[in-house]
Order: C-alpha cells, then structure tokens, then sequence
C-alpha cells in the first residue's frame, strides 16, 4: 500500500503540476533574477581539446564579461585539480540598487538537494572556532555591496593574468580539491555517482550574514540577509540564493549542449536582429491561451547535433540525458515556458503590460548540469 | 442479542444469507385460525467466523398456553405479547424477555408459560446450536361467548371470502414470521404472521379489493393489491425482495465480541451511504477512528496512524491495496463482500505486523438457489457480477470492473489546459467456486486482483521541474489465487485454512526516475477454534506469509525528512536493484473465557518472527468485556491493553536500499469505553484510546555512503490519544443513520531529542452524520455531513534556485507542520430508485457529491519560486448518476 499509495500522491502533485494556477510565469522576469549558471573547466590552451561543440550563439557580451576560458570545456563534470569557472545569467532592472554578494561552496554534500549543500555549509560554520566564527560574521556584515565570500580558499577575486578585472558578479572561480575524491574511495559506486561539489551564490538587497544560529538546523539557510537600515532580518522571497552543481568524476566529461541558432516564424532569428511586437495579451493576463489571436510568434531553436548525450559513465551506470529548453523574457507570455529538445519550440505573445525593448533569453540544460544560453530583443509595440 | 452487539465489538461476521424461520405456534385463543408464529429468528451458529450452511431453527414441541388474566377476561381486554426466547441446545427456554409489552397482567402470563415451552432446538449441520428467537402470545377472547349485540341480531348474514397463501424466500423456503397485512375495501385491517413454513390465512372477509402488505426483517416491503371473491377462498404465494442484496441474520453464539472495538457495516448500510457510489471500502472512512484521507488519495488513516501501518484482509490473506486510483472506489467489489470488520485499535492475536488498525473483508458465498447477474454503470465505471449453482453442492461467481475515467476525465483535463492527453485505468476481477465437500467441511478457491494505470504524457515539461515531462506513468496491481477449508473436526472444534498464493507488482516511471517492484507473496493462515470447557474456548493459530521481491530504482537519494526533494532535474540518481525474500511466520493464542454470566476475559499473545530484522517479537495482549447491565437496555463496560510490533517498510531494513539490523517498531494500545443500548435500534459506543510508539524507524543522511544513500534508524518514537464516540441508529425497514465523532491527537519525533510535534496525518475533529431512510415506493434517500480538521501543512518560506533545474526548491518553514490547512466540510446527497419486474430489478441512484460546493483546501499551490500562494479545492459538485440491473 505504501508505494501505492505515494505513487498516487505523486501523480496527483504531476496532474497539480501540470494544471498550474493564475501566478505570473516563471518565465517573466521584471525583478532582480539569477536565471542559469555555466561552468567550464579552465584549461591551459595547449591542453584544450577545443571544437567539442559547435557553438554559433554564445551569450554575446554584456558588462561585465570579462572572464574567459582557454577552452570551451563544460565545468558540469570536473575533476579533482581541476579550475572552473562559473558564469551567471542574470537580469537586473534596477541595477543602481546596493546589494550584497556571495560566493561560497559545498564539497560532497551528504544530499544532492539543495539544503544537503545547506547542511554541509552549515556543518563546515559549525566546526569553525569560535573567534574565526566572529570574524566571518563581522566580515561578512562589513562587506555591503562587495563580494563576500565564506571560505578563504574560494577567495578567487583577483586580476586575471592578462590585466583583466573579473566582476565577481557574474564570474567565480573555484579550485576542486585534488583530493576531493578521496572520501569515496571505498563507497559504492552508487555514492560515488552521487559525488557533487555545490556551488552557492547570494545576493542580497542588504547585509548578508551567516546565520549561525541555525546552523544545526535541517532545513534552515545557513545565511540571513539584514535590512541595510534596521538590520532586520529579511524574508527569503527579498534576496537570491541559488545553488548549482559540479559533479565529481575521476574521468567522464560533459558536453554543454550547443546552439545553433534561433527561430522566430520559423525563421532565423540573428543576434542582433530586434523583433516588433503587437501585444495580444490584457495587462495581468497569466495564461497564454486566454491572451487573443491577434498576434502569436513562433519562437525556437536549432541545437547542435548529438544535444542529448547517451553512454555508460565511469561507475557502470547508463545514461541518457534529458534536455529541456526554458523560455524567459522580460515582457510578454509564452505558450510553454518549457520544452523537450526534441520538440524545442514554444509561442509567444507580447501583454500590453509595457511597451519599448525587451529581451528574451533561451536557455538549453541538460540532465547532467550542462547548460548554454542565447538571447535576443524584441519591440512591443 | 442484536445487530448492535456486532456494532459493539463481535468479531463474528454478521451478515447471513440465510432464511431462517422460526415456527412458533403459540397462542392462548385463536384467531381466526391464524397461527401465531415468530418473526425473523436470531440464530445462534456453532461460530460466527463461519458462515453456516443451513441453520434449522427451533421447533416447538410442547405447546403452554398461559393463564388469560382473570380480570382482563372480566373486562372482556385483548392484547399480545411479544417475548424474546433464549433456547438451549436441548430446546430449554432459558431465558425470555418482553420485547413488546401488552401490559403488566399479560406480560406475567406470557413469560409464566413461555418458561414451560419446550423445542426441538435449533440446528446446524446436524448439530444442536443455541438460539434467540421472538415469539408471541397473543390473548383474545374469541371463544368467550358473549351476547350479540342487538344491531348484529338485525344484520343480514355478511358476505365473506378467504385468503390464503405461503410467503417464501428467494430460495423458495417459507419465510417465517413474515407480518401479513391486509387492509379491506371498508378500511377494515386485519394482520397475521407466517407460521414456519410462511403460510398465513385469513377467512371471514369482506369481498372487494383488499391490500396486501409483506413485512419481514431483511427483506423489502411488499405491497400488492388482490380481489376477493365472495365463497371462494383466493390462493397466493408472495416472495418479497431482500433488502440490501442479503438477508440479516442476528448472530450470536460461541464467538462474541473478542475486541475493545470492532465495527461491522452491514449491507443495507454500505450499500446506500451517500458520497461512497455504494463502495464498501469507502463506507469504512465514515467510521470512527478512520481519518479523511487527502483529495484523490486512496489510503486509509486509523487513529492518526500512518497508512503503513495498518493492513487489509481478504479473509485473512493480505491485500497491499484497499482501493483504486484516487480512492474512487475499492479493489474489491461491494457485491462479494459480506462483511467488513473494522478494528481501529487493540486488534486480537490473530492479526499482526502492524501496530496502526486493520480491516477484514469477508467475501460471500455464490447463491445457490439459481443464476443471477448483475450489471451496474456509472460517471465511475462499469461492473458485473454473474453467480450460481453448478450443481447440489458447488456454485460459482465471477464478476469484473472497469473503469470509465479515462473516457471523460482526459477530455476535462484538456479542457482544463493541464496538457494531459490521459487518464488513469483501472480494472479488478473475482471469481470463486464454492463447494460443499462433506455436511462438515467446505471448500472455496478464489482467484481476484486488481490493476491501476495512469500513463500521462505531458506536452510539455513542468516549470517546477523539468522532470515532469513527457511520459508520466505507473502501474499498481495484485492477484491472489485463494484457498480455504473450513470444517468441523467435532461438535467442538473448528479447523479454518486459508493459503494463498499471488503476485504484486508496482511501477513507475517520471522522466528519468524509475521504480519497479515485483514481490510474490505467499501466506498461510491456519486457525483452530476449541471449545475447551463450558465457558473458555480456545482460538490458536499460524500466520504464515512469505514473499520473494526483485526491485529497481533509479532515483536521487530521498533527502532528510522534512527537507525538500525536488527539483530532481539533473540530479545524480542512484541506480540499485535488489532481490530477496520475505519470511514473517507468526503464532497466536487466544482464550475466552467468561468465568461469571456477562463477563469476558480475553487473554492472548502473538509470537512473530522476522527475518529481515532476524527479530522474534511477542505481543501480549488483553481485552475484558463487562455487561453491567445484561439484557435489554444492555450496558457493557470494556477495556483492553496490547503489543503489537511491525517490521520496518523493505526499503528501510534491507541492503542496498535500508540499513540491516534495524528493529521492528512498537505500540502499545491501551482502550476503556462503554456500550449502552436505548432502544432496540439505538444506542452509543464511547472509547477512549492512547497508543504509545516506540522505535519508530527514521532516517539521517548516510554518513558511510556520503552522497550515496540514507541511513535509517529506530531514534522515533510518538503517541496518539483520543476519544471516538459512535451514534447509531442500526438499520430497520425504514431507516438507518448514525453519528461519529473522533477528538485524536497524534505526535511524532525523529530524535529523542526533538520535542514532540504534530504528525502529518493528525486530525483533531473527525464528525460525520448519516442517514438514510425509505421514503416507500422504492425511493430512498441519505444524507452525509462531514467536518473534518484540516490537514497539517508546512508552509514554505520561499525558494533557492537550482541551476542546474532551472526551477526553485522551497524553503519549508521548521519546524514543519505548525500549521493546518483550513477545515473540510461537506454535505453529500443520494437517491435511489428501484423498480421490480417480474424476474429483475432495475434501479438508479444520484450520488451527488459537495452539494453546497464547499471549495474544500486539499493542498497548497506556490508560484514559481515560492513567494505566492493559492489554497488548491478539492472536487466540485460532483453528481454520479449510476444505474443497475439485477436478476
């Protein structure tokens, strides 16, 4: 009965799911977000194995980008020693606005959730001495609108050897202990699948702060974020914490998945092409199939051949990546926020909600933490 | 003896088909040359836990007629009295109550008599068995001469007519006791009973059109019309209709009550609650004790337990499933099913392995008497049942169900724009071959299962987590192949076995998660019921259950309790797959003994074995019964205490997927209440219950197989107290209703450490009303109201971002479950209608579910990353309109 009756519950939270209600799509972004996070590994360029993916659309330049890799090798899967550097996709509408960042990392969380990567920063506070405890809170409460950081083996911000400044925004860097996989070495390969490195960034409309007192609890952030004036602690729908995943591995690699290029009408849509919209959709409509026939847009992608990876990794276990492309946009509805590469297209209708340019970004995952992002502007008229 | 008894606690089942007629010839002076007779006997089987065969009730065979009052006769008074008749096996009135007075004088004459009658007792399978049975004695002064009176003296000689006729069963048996009224062209009324062979008369009637009515305890009122003719003496047989599709039988005898709480739902009831379609299962969750289950879940919470922790038997083999996708509707039929015993607490030795409530489902004989079908369809599904004699000593049933769902619940789906292109399917079957192989021994095989599936596809995965995409889909299902003997080794001892062999099996599959399970259980229950002495029986048993499993699971290790899992995209999942069995032989003893008149004493211990925890663990366990008032109005005082242990879930106990060596976990119930009878249909059971749990099985993230696994551990412990009060108008010709209160609290931890909090299937007010009643011209019509406190909920504070998901995991507030969601509420409404042809009966019933569309909250929807919130309803008004034919 037990299985049964979990099996039912989930099919209903699938139908719950798939139902939905009236909110704002996830796919509209009119605030402070952090929308995808890509890793890849720093390789020396004679080293670097380049050409794995035909790449025609990356994210195109917008300050600060000022970061950059040897090679374009996925950071998804890493290995012990390696360098990798993760890029953020992010929007900010206000960006005059003081915030405060952090980056900081988990190694081998007990869970791949996300608060396993929680509990096991909160483990790592804990064992820390009392007196190192103070001065990370003091440090980090001092640090308004820069970087913070909690551990100072990630404290990566520093020139770049050719002179260039990363932004400590959007680029992070992190050295995966050589002997990260030592732990695992007589755990089964189950566990040994299961071996991730997390990395944790906030950002925070105040004062972020390690929450010290939580720190023994299952489900509580390991973090607080303070009110800049009252130093109240704020709630967790006021700032932006995210988590992604390096996974471990001794050899196997991951492939981002490519883009080619993108579709509007089903037909190409370059990079610096900006689309002219007639919004179809009233103000606060939330449904793309209640917004009118007047104008709707076919938007798509064209993904690099061999996007869903298949093979047998370095534990035994099969694999068949799934890969799903998310629609966002700063205005406007989609029919389908997301969809399977394999059927990657989606409409979309603009709201009279706003008018003037926009943007629109795609953004392509895989199962296996690969992730590439393009994006364009449109007009609504 | 009376259905309320089974409503207090029998574990016998109580539902008979069976005519049973008592011929009672009785009576001081005759009237009219009608035969007094008794209406529907209470038969007291050598043991309950058997259907008999063909219990022969008692026969008069030294006929008293008592004393007619000196000062009554004087006044020229009439009157009748109507007695109870305990009958022992030699045919001794040993006791005898007044159940309908005809006043002081009377009264003392008919019990002065009564105690000189003596009969041919009561038998079953050749055997003399004990019994009640009414009786009457009716006083007139026909043969008193009186003087004419002048105005007679001047009347022309009447014109009379006759009428005779048998009134007779649907197996053609006379039925006995059956009232005749007849109701003359002038109003003039007239009431006989049938005698044992269901014969009445009546003479010296008006010629004209006069209505007849049958009345007879389990079965339909009846109402024909007849024309008398004048000299002639009209000849006719009636044979009214059962109701509820069974006779009831009042049941007593060897086995009572061997349980602080035992609830038995009879036929006429399960059949007709409004809000159940008619489903027996589904009837149960109005009980006390029994929790609302979530919208569309089918699971059965007793007594604030977890739904892993109580069971459900098909007599006596274990079932993993009571009911189909979404708990419409249970996987075994309402047709087939006899009885169902509902024990919510302090359960008997012969039922162990969980520590929660368990429910027995008692499935009927095939009627013998000639072939009938049945054909049923409504918004639900479509169901048949064909049965009948194969020859003198075997019958037969098959029957199946399908479901329609899928054909209506798809299109509403898309409509709605939920983008899913099916719906669930269900479908289950039964078939039985009875065979009478010696007058003491009986022999039946059923095969019966039952199969869900839900295959979604999903046009597009869901924003949440992109796992939910595409191809959605799971599988439930079981068969069993059942066989059972049941025979008399002597007039004292009863020898029941019951094997069964079959298959469960579960898959599902979600994107890139997958589980499957394939187990073959095999169980072997073998109980012995002795009657040692006068007043102890022995009830002694093995319960055998044995199950090979092959899993596989491909999915991410489950987080801590409390922690969110999802989302689960481009999670490293796990796969594992593991092989083994299941070897969990138990024993149990029991004695009943009641050492002064209206007490028991019921002593008993449970010995179980588990092989996965290589654990031996005895269950002592106790209940008393106490009637402080015997007799009518009975009051009975009970109480009980026991051990009950249950092995940890497979998953959690055995490698790859549990941690070995974990221990069974452990309750201890302790219950005390009162039984107290108003009426000969009313009366109230209060109990007060408190389970004590201990070593309930938790879990930590595993430390040995960091980011590979779970370790679990037996750190839990909890407690469930509370108060259930039932109500109850027990079912007569007219109606039946009751009401159930259950007050609980149920708490939990995981850590001896943490402070108690509520568990997730708490619910402090349980309330439900009921009732039904006939409103004649075969309409019926029932009402249902629930409250129910609302569910525990975790409210969620927010949501981290996952990269790699593109999709937020929420914040759930801690500590979880401080918070419920808001109350349930519901009024359901049926009507039925029958209508009776010669040879079938159609009928139609409108089940309209939430009548006044109470948007019940069964669930919490959040945006996107979890900083809004809208309460999610439950069901619409939902009317099913069903229809049925039966032969």
């Amino acid at each position: 009965m037990s299985a049964r009756s979990l099996l039912s519950l989930a099919t209903v939270v699938a139908l719950a799911s798939a139902c939905g209600g009236d909110f704002d799509p996830a796919s509209r972004i009119v605030s402070f977000r952090t929308v995808a996070m890509r890793a890849t590994r720093v390789v020396p360029s004679d080293t670097c194995d380049a050409g794995l993916v035909a790449v025609a659309d990356a994210r195109p330049d917008r300050p600060p980008k000022l970061g950059k890799t040897n090679c374009d090798v996925s950071g998804s899967y890493a290995h012990p020693g390696d360098e990798v550097q993760l890029e953020l996709l992010w929007h900010d509408p206000n960006p005059s606005a003081m915030r405060s960042w952090m980056w900081t990392t988990c190694l081998l969380p007990k869970s791949s959730s996300v608060f396993g990567c929680f509990q096991k920063l909160g483990e790592d506070f804990a064992r820390l001495p009392p007196e190192q405890r103070v001065k990370l809170f003091d440090a980090t409460r001092q640090r308004k609108g820069e970087a913070a950081r909690a551990f100072e083996t990630n404290d990566l911000v520093q020139p770049e050897p050719d002179g260039t400044k990363r932004d400590t925004r959007t680029l992070f860097r992190v050295q995966v202990p050589p002997d990260a996989l030592v732990p695992l070495a007589g755990a089964p390969p189950q566990a040994r699948a299961g071996a991730t490195m997390g990395i944790v960034f906030l950002a925070c409309p105040g004062n972020l702060v390690v929450n010290f007192e939580a720190l023994s609890a299952r489900n509580a952030l390991p973090f607080k974020c303070l009110d800049p004036n009252t130093d109240e602690e704020l709630g967790t729908d006021k700032f932006t914490i995210g988590i992604k995943r390096l996974f471990l591995r001794e050899k196997d690699e991951n492939q981002d998945p490519g883009i080619l290029g993108v579709t509007w009408d089903g037909k190409a849509w370059p990079e610096d092409e900006v689309k002219e919209v007639v919004p179809s959709c009233d103000p606060g409509e939330a449904r793309f199939d209640r917004c009118g026939d007047a104008e709707k847009h076919g938007v798509s992608v064209n993904l690099a051949p061999g996007f869903d990876q298949v093979g047998v990794d370095e534990n035994g276990q099969e694999f068949h990546e799934q890969v799903v492309v998310q629609y966002y946009a700063t205005e406007g509805l989609f029919e389908f926020d997301v969809k399977r590469a394999e059927v990657p297209g989606t409409k979309f209708a603009g709201r009279r909600t706003k008018t003037g340019d926009q943007t629109m970004w795609i953004v392509v995952r895989d199962s296996r933490g690969g992730v590439r992002w393009v994006e364009r502007k449109f007009r609504v008229k | 003896m009376s259905r309320l008894d089974r409503a207090r606690g029998r574990l016998a089942p109580t539902i008979l088909s069976l005519v049973v007629a008592a011929a009672i010839p009785r009576v001081v002076h005759a009237q009219d040359g009608v035969p007094s007779g008794a209406a529907g006997a209470k038969v007291v089987p050598g043991d309950p836990g058997t259907k008999p065969s063909a219990p022969i009730p008692p026969k008069v065979k030294t006929k008293v007629e008592p004393t007619y009052p000196p000062e009554k006769l004087a006044k020229g008074e009439k009157s009748a009295v109507k007695l109870m008749l305990s009958i022992d096996v030699a045919g001794k009135v040993v006791d005898a109550k007044v159940t309908e007075s005809g006043g002081p004088e009377f009264d003392a004459a008919a019990l002065e008599a009564a105690a000189k009658l003596q009969f041919e007792p009561a038998t079953l399978d050749g055997k003399p068995i004990p019994a009640k049975i009414p009786y009457r004695f009716t006083f007139d002064f026909q043969d008193v001469p009186k003087p004419p009176a002048p105005e007679d003296v001047a009347k022309p000689a009447p014109k009379i007519a006759g009428f005779a006729g048998k009134v007779r069963t649907p197996v053609e048996e006379g039925l006995a006791g059956a009232t005749v009224t007849i109701v003359g062209p002038e109003g003039e009324t007239r009431s006989a009973m049938t005698d044992a062979g269901g014969g009445f008369a009546f003479d010296k009637l008006a010629p004209g059109k006069w209505k007849i009515t049958i009345e007879a305890l389990g079965f339909d009122k009846l109402a024909v019309e007849e024309e008398l003719l004048e000299g002639k003496v009209i000849s006719a047989v009636y044979r009214p209709r059962l109701s509820g599709g069974a006779i009831d039988i009042e049941v007593k005898g060897e086995r009572p009550p061997r349980e602080v709480t035992v609830h038995t739902l009879e036929t006429q009831e399960i059949t007709r609650i409004p809000g159940t379609n008619g489903d027996a299962l589904r009837a149960v969750q109005n009980l006390p004790g029994v929790g609302r289950p979530p919208g569309l879940a089918g699971i059965l919470i007793i007594r604030g337990s977890s739904p892993l922790e109580s069971n459900i038997f098909v007599e006596g083999t274990l079932i993993p499933i009571a009911y189909h996708f979404g708990g419409l509707s249970a996987v075994v039929p309402s047709e087939l099913i006899e009885r169902i015993d509902f024990r919510p607490g302090n359960f008997g030795p012969e039922y162990g392995r969980v520590h929660g409530g368990i429910i027995e489902i008692g499935l009927r004989s095939p009627k013998k008497d000639k072939f009938h079908g049945l054909v049923q369809f409504d918004l639900i599904d479509g169901r048949f049942l064909a049965e009948g004699p194969l020859d003198s000593k075997t019958r037969f049933a098959v029957a199946g169900r399908r479901s329609w769902v899928d054909v209506w619940l798809g299109p509403v789906l898309r409509k709605a724009g939920a983008g899913v292109s099916t719906a669930p399917v269900y479908y289950d079957y039964q078939m039985m071959v009875e065979r009478d192989v010696s007058p003491k021994t009986t022999a039946r095989l059923t095969l019966y299962g039952s199969n869900d599936r839900l295959a979604i596809t999903l046009n597009a995965p869901a924003a949440s987590d992109p796992t939910l995409g595409g191809d959605i889909s799971t599988t439930t299902g079981f068969w069993r192949l059942q066989g059972r003997v049941e025979t008399r080794l002597t007039d004292d001892i009863k020898w029941t076995n019951t094997a069964a062999y079959g298959a469960d099996f579960i898959s599902f599959n979600l994107g890139d998660l997958a589980f499957r399970l394939d187990s073959t259980p095999i169980s072997w229950r073998s109980d012995v019921r002795a009657k040692l002495a006068k007043d102890t029986t022995l009830i002694a048993g093995m319960d055998y259950l044995y199950a090979t499993y092959d899993v596989k699971l491909k999915a991410p290790p489950p987080p801590e309790p409390g922690q969110t899992p999802g989302p689960y995209f481009a999670r490293p999942s796990r796969e594992i797959s593991g092989t083994g069995a299941l070897y969990r032989p138990a024993l149990y003893w029991m004695l009943d003994i009641s050492p002064i008149k209206g007490l028991k004493l019921l002593p008993g211990v449970r010995l179980d074995y588990f092989r996965d925890t290589s654990t031996w663990e005895i269950g002592p366990r106790f209940a008393a019964r106490y009637d402080i008032v015997q007799g009518f109005p009975r009051t009975t005082l009970k109480g009980g205490a026991g051990i009950y242990h249950q092995p940890p879930q497979p998953q959690e106990a055995i490698a790859p997927f549990g941690t070995p060596g974990l221990a069974p976990s452990r309750a201890t119930h302790y219950a005390v209440g009162f039984e107290q009878e108003f009426t000969k249909q009313l009366e109230v059971s209060v109990e007060g219950f408190y389970k004590q749990l201990q070593k309930l099985v938790g879990r930590d993230l595993s430390e040995t197989t960091t980011t590979g696994g779970v370790t679990y551990n037996n750190n839990g412990d909890g407690r469930v107290f509370g108060a259930e009060v039932l109500l109850r108008y027990k079912p007569d010709a007219r109606f039946f209703g009751w009401v159930a209160y259950t007050l609980s609290r149920a708490e939990r931890r995981l850590r001896p450490e943490d402070p108690m909090t509520l568990f997730v299937f708490d619910q402090t007010h349980i309330l439900t009303m009921i009732g039904s009643v006939k409103l004649g011209r075969g309409w019926q019509a029932g009402a249902r109201f629930r409250y129910v406190t609302g569910r525990m909920n975790t409210p969620n504070l927010g949501g981290v971002y996952d990269y790699d998901a593109g999709a937020y995991a929420a914040i759930p507030e801690v500590p979880p479950f401080q918070s419920r969601l808001p109350a349930f509420h519901q009024l359901d409404v049926r009507i039925d209608k029958e209508w009776k042809f010669t040879s079938w009966t159609l009928s139609a019933y409108l089940d309209v579910l939430n009548v006044y569309y109470r948007r019940n909250p069964e669930g919490v929807s959040y945006n996107y990353n979890y900083t809004q919130q809208e309460v999610v309803s439950g069901l619409p008004i939902l009317p099913v309109l069903g229809l049925r034919g039966e032969l």
